[in-house]
């Protein structure tokens, strides 16, 4: 069934049990495709994925490659505007309208957003108390008692000991790594069926994002919910998942076991995301390694004018044969270095020099 | 290549009010930060590290303490206009959220060329010049300039913030969180291009962050802090190598944890 769906639509509110239902598949997608208005190409291409009960699937790739547009569309937030269509979509076996009807978008009642920027998230006129007792109650038909007590432990349990200030503070009275952690017991206190977290932990340092991301993940385990973690930091993605789809330009150039990230990626721009992390180990290096900058439209695969592995063939856009989408996988699996080495950044004070008229 | 700077802070601290009363999120902290050097400060979420770069900024006002540029008491001169310009000139710090550091009906090229007249004293076609410059240095497209900020991704809004700051050539320069927000494939080049700043004019650096790796590999020397104070000071290698502090040596075996990436 091709669901294209630009405003209101029926859903059957009873579907007969489904092969995903079964299966016990919680979120399952084909095809699934976003334009947004006036967009010359589509923000995100052929989507396909399925996650099960329990899974956890992070999701990587630079900015602008469609991260976020997929979470938005899966999580029902997408702007009105936008136009969506999937030739599969479905939540716990359940063939899901793409849009929410009605005017706002709203998000869908078993899944949980976790985001990345907590400011513009959270009501900047209400404490936090107030703002994760209100979600308890309404997610979990707690009484204001029972709400009062849940909302300290569910800060606890997100790091966050000092309760009492806390919960009497307003966003802005919090340090960046605090609200985070607020948005995190907000998203899953509600005991949502999947949970989609964009960059949940970009704020919080590196011993408090691995606690955050033990935290999500032994819940999703406990709930039997499933797990799709936006992010771009793909080490840590890599460690606190089963899969990891690598996203470039709108469409998914990889997918690999978590587990055999680093030994058997094969897609040049993985590789590159990969090198290019700076590890303690390297520190003592001169310079980082880098993947070229973006240059435009070059037309077949997306990343061809910042390949290095680029022949003629690659004018052709690859498909995603045996998890990866490039033509070239040899070259790459023989030469994994090559794909974003390391060389020293211009020089200011040169091209100060040179600009200066005589 | 002028003069290096010393920035001395001498018990500073910064006390907030909140619902249960005052807290005190840095402790008074003494240090001294030399011409060339680049000190990154890690620690925990809360821990008092943008207050106290804000503190040494000139862009908050401390409860206790002072500090000293090249001998001169910061927040003493900043009470004056000519005190201001001096300052500003010698310090600039990009602070972590940029999405409301930038007047949103300005362009971008207006927002980098001020500094360079009002600061620097360059006429309006060297301002321009500057600009150019620094814009070609981040690699950043000059066209993008002649948008408004929020017609830019929040990648490119950080590179402009940098730019911004490095327009003036500054001889500190206070950085918070600039790249945690930014892809991993951007990160490695504007990590390059800050260190290469400061090896090239001898800018000393303070580089606040999150993120461990990146900050050793920008730093001459770390500074770990936790609860509003320093507990753990020295270079790199030695931080890195030898921890002292419980709250080093979790933060080291968080690292270590991951999965190193692949050499190249
Ligand atoms: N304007 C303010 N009013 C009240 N309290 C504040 C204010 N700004 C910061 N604080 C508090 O001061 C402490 C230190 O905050 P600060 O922003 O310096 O932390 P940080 O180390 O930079 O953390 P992060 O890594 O999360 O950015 C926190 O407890 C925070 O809640
Ligand atoms: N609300 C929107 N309106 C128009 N274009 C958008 C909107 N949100 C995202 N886009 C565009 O869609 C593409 C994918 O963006 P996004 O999903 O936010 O990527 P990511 O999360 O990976 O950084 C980008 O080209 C972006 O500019
Ligand atoms: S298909 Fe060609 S251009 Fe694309 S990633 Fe593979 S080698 Fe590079
Ligand atoms: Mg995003
Ligand atoms: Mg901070």
């Amino acid at each position: 069934m091709r669901q294209n769906v630009l405003g209101p639509r029926a859903v059957p509110e009873t579907a007969a049990p489904s092969p995903d239902q079964v299966d016990g598949s919680v979120l399952a997608v084909e095809g699934l495709r976003v334009r947004y208005p006036g967009a010359s190409a589509e923000a995100i291409s052929d989507i396909s994925t399925v996650l099960a009960a329990g899974d956890r699937v992070a999701l990587v790739g630079e900015s602008g490659s469609g991260k976020s547009t997929t979470g938005l569309a899966v999580g029902g937030l997408l702007p009105r505007d936008a136009e969506v269509t999937a030739d599969r979509f479905a939540i716990d076996g359940r063939p899901q309208p793409l849009m929410a009807p009605g005017v706002l978008p709203r998000r869908r009642p078993d899944v949980s957003m976790v985001f990345q920027d907590a400011m513009t998230c959270l009501d900047p006129v209400s404490t936090i108390g107030t703002q994760l007792r209100t979600v308890l109650r309404d997610a979990t038909g707690a009484s204001r008692a029972e709400a009062k007590v849940r909302a300290a432990e569910w800060l606890r349990r997100v790091g966050l000991d000092d309760t009492v200030r806390v919960l009497g503070s307003r966003p802005y009275e919090l340090s960046g790594g605090m609200r985070q952690r607020v948005m995190i017991a907000i998203a899953l206190c509600s005991r949502p069926r999947l949970v989609i977290a964009d960059e949940p932990t970009s704020a919080l340092d590196a011993s408090l994002a691995r606690q955050a991301m033990g935290l999500l993940t032994d819940l999703v385990r406990e709930s039997g919910a499933a797990m799709l973690m936006i992010s771009h930091d793909i080490d840590l993605c890599a460690e606190f998942t089963d899969r990891v789809l690598v996203m470039y330009a709108g469409r998914i150039v990889e997918e690999v076991a978590s587990e055999r990230l680093h030994t058997a990626a094969a897609h040049p721009y993985t590789r590159g995301l990969l090198a290019s992390v700076p590890t303690l180990a390297g520190a003592g290096a001169e310079w980082l390694s880098a993947i070229p900058a973006p240059t435009g439209e070059s037309g077949g695969c997306d990343f061809r004018a910042r390949c290095r592995y680029a022949t003629d063939r690659c004018a052709e856009l690859p498909p995603l044969e045996a998890g990866v989408r490039c033509w070239h996988t040899a070259d790459v699996l023989a030469a994994p270095g090559a794909a974003a080495p390391a060389v020293p950044p211009p020089s200011l004070r040169e091209i100060s020099l040179e600009e200066v008229p005589a | 290549m002028s003069a290096p700077i010393r920035v001395e802070v001498d018990g500073l601290g910064k006390d907030f009010v909140g619902p249960d009363g005052r807290f005190t999120a840095v402790r008074d902290q003494t240090f001294a930060i030399d011409g060339g050097t680049r000190i990154g400060l890690i620690g925990e979420s809360g821990s008092g590290k943008s207050t106290l770069a804000r503190m040494i900024a000139g862009l908050a006002t401390p409860t206790r303490g002072t500090v000293h540029v090249d001998g001169r008491d910061v927040h003493r001169l900043l009470a004056t206009r000519a005190g201001r310009t001096e300052h500003w000139r010698a310090v600039q710090m990009v602070a972590q959220d940029t999405t409301s550091s930038f007047d949103p009906r300005r362009t971008l090229r207006d927002a980098v060329a001020t500094p360079a007249v009002r600061l620097c004293g360059l006429t309006t076609v060297e301002a321009n010049r500057r600009v150019d410059e620094t814009l070609a240095f981040l690699s950043l497209p000059a066209a993008l300039a002649d948008r408004r900020p929020s017609d830019l991704s929040g990648g490119q809004r950080q590179r402009f913030a940098l730019a911004r700051a490095l327009v003036v050539r500054p001889r500190l320069l206070v950085c918070d969180e600039v790249v945690s927000a930014l892809d991993v494939s951007v990160q490695g080049t504007i990590l390059n291009l800050l260190k290469n700043y400061s090896l090239e004019f001898g800018a000393a650096m303070l580089f606040v962050s999150h993120g461990l790796p990146a900050t050793a590999f920008v730093s001459t020397s770390l500074m770990v802090m936790r609860a509003g104070a320093v507990v753990e000071s020295g270079p790199v290698e030695s931080v890195v190598t030898a921890p002292a502090h419980p709250y080093t040596r979790q933060l080291i075996a968080a690292y270590r944890g991951t999965p190193m990436a692949v050499a190249s």
